[in-house]
């Protein structure tokens, strides 16, 4: 669903480059979760997702004046969290460091849905969300990336085009693939 | 339409944005292949549950930490700001560099000019020119004219010729060359 806004994010970036950091928290606001979402579905990892996001917040602060008005700022900001994303899920493969719990051992608080009384549903739901999560991690980096987009951010087409700057086309048929591929995967826990 | 065909439009088929032939191809493809209509609703289905995923938020410390490290980062940017200071247009590092540089070339072109005056014949001779002026001054003389006689009788005796011995007069040649007559 998209809110109304008074500013459009447009407006806001202009404003925080002319000096007003009311206009930068109100980006952060309105950006936050809906990166978390976008980088924990990339990274499937809720801490190194966090950081992420917030290196994003850091550099939209520190690299606000090249922002130009050409673009949207929703593609800026999401190109810059993605390229972001990337970076950390090349650094880990590198690394190759296999982390054993998602959430670590800091006490840190996550807003994630509370479960009370679960019925048979729920818990399918939850099952297959679970598996859908593993099976986008098996995807090809570019395919996760615009299937995410797509499919749980809601970007359209020519969003995620100009995001990832590979032509539409390229997008539509990555996406159908990444598709077909989940639904395959989800077909074997069916 | 084939297989392939199907599978590329199946994403297009559910979003509603296949062209109106292209949508009687691919209903078509359904009706002749039931299992493939299975498969699409398979694909809504995945698709329905992306778009269902439990929403994830960031922490409720998201905003503080994001202040702490903005702080940082402003900190920083007047650290840096600081040490931009220049010097005559160079970074402090550059200009040292530079310093070092000029120092470098000043000793090493000092060590080319020497300190005995001896080595330099250039510098010799002209102390020595200088020496003469001061000390006897050059007065200028007429030259004298001689005749080829007085240069003669005061040119010394030749030490090559020996007087011991009487020249040969060889000036007659009418001797040299004798006709023979043939003997034969």
């Amino acid at each position: 669903m998209v809110k109304e806004y008074i500013y459009t994010d447009e407006e806001l970036i202009a404003r925080f480059q002319q000096g007003d950091e009311q206009a930068y928290v109100e980006l952060v606001n309105r950006y936050r979760n809906r990166l978390m979402a976008f980088v924990y579905r990339y990274v499937n990892d809720m801490t190194q997702a966090e950081d992420i996001v917030q290196d994003t917040m850091v550099k939209l602060y520190t690299h606000r004046h090249f922002y130009k008005e050409i673009a949207k700022f929703s593609t800026w900001i999401y190109t810059i969290a993605g390229n972001l994303a990337k970076t950390e899920l090349r650094k880990k493969k590198r690394r190759k460091v296999t982390s054993l719990s998602q959430m670590g051992t800091d006490d840190k608080d996550y807003d994630l849905p509370a479960v009370f009384q679960e019925s048979d549903t729920e818990i399918q739901g939850q099952f297959t969300e679970q598996r859908l999560q593993a099976a986008i991690q098996e995807l090809p980096l570019h395919f996760r990336t615009v299937v995410i987009m797509r499919d749980i951010q809601e970007l359209s087409y020519e969003e995620i085009s100009r995001i990832v700057d590979v032509p539409l086309g390229t997008v539509k048929s990555r996406i159908n693939r990444a598709r077909l591929q989940l639904q395959k995967a989800l077909k074997e826990y069916r | 339409m084939d297989r392939y065909q199907f599978e590329d439009l199946i994403s297009d088929y559910i979003e509603n944005s296949l062209s109106l032939s292209q949508r009687k191809a691919f209903d078509a493809y359904l009706v002749s292949h039931p299992e493939a209509q299975d498969e699409v609703n398979s694909l809504r289905d995945t698709m329905m549950t992306m778009k269902n995923m439990n929403d994830v938020k960031t922490s409720h410390a998201f905003m503080s930490k994001l202040k702490s490290r903005i702080a940082q980062e402003n900190i920083q940017s007047v650290l840096t700001q600081k040490q931009e200071k220049t010097f005559f247009g160079f970074t402090p590092l550059y200009a040292s560099i530079f310093s070092l540089m000029v120092i470098a070339l000043v000793f090493t072109g000092i060590q080319f000019v020497p300190n005995d005056p001896n080595v330099n014949p250039t510098r010799n001779m002209q102390s020595h020119m200088a020496e003469q002026t001061t000390n006897s001054p050059v007065k200028y003389q007429a030259p004298i004219e001689r005749t080829s006689s007085d240069m003669l009788a005061e040119a010394p005796e030749d030490s090559l010729i020996d007087d011991s011995q009487p020249l040969r007069n060889n000036t007659n040649f009418n001797d040299g060359i004798q006709l023979v007559k043939n003997p034969r």
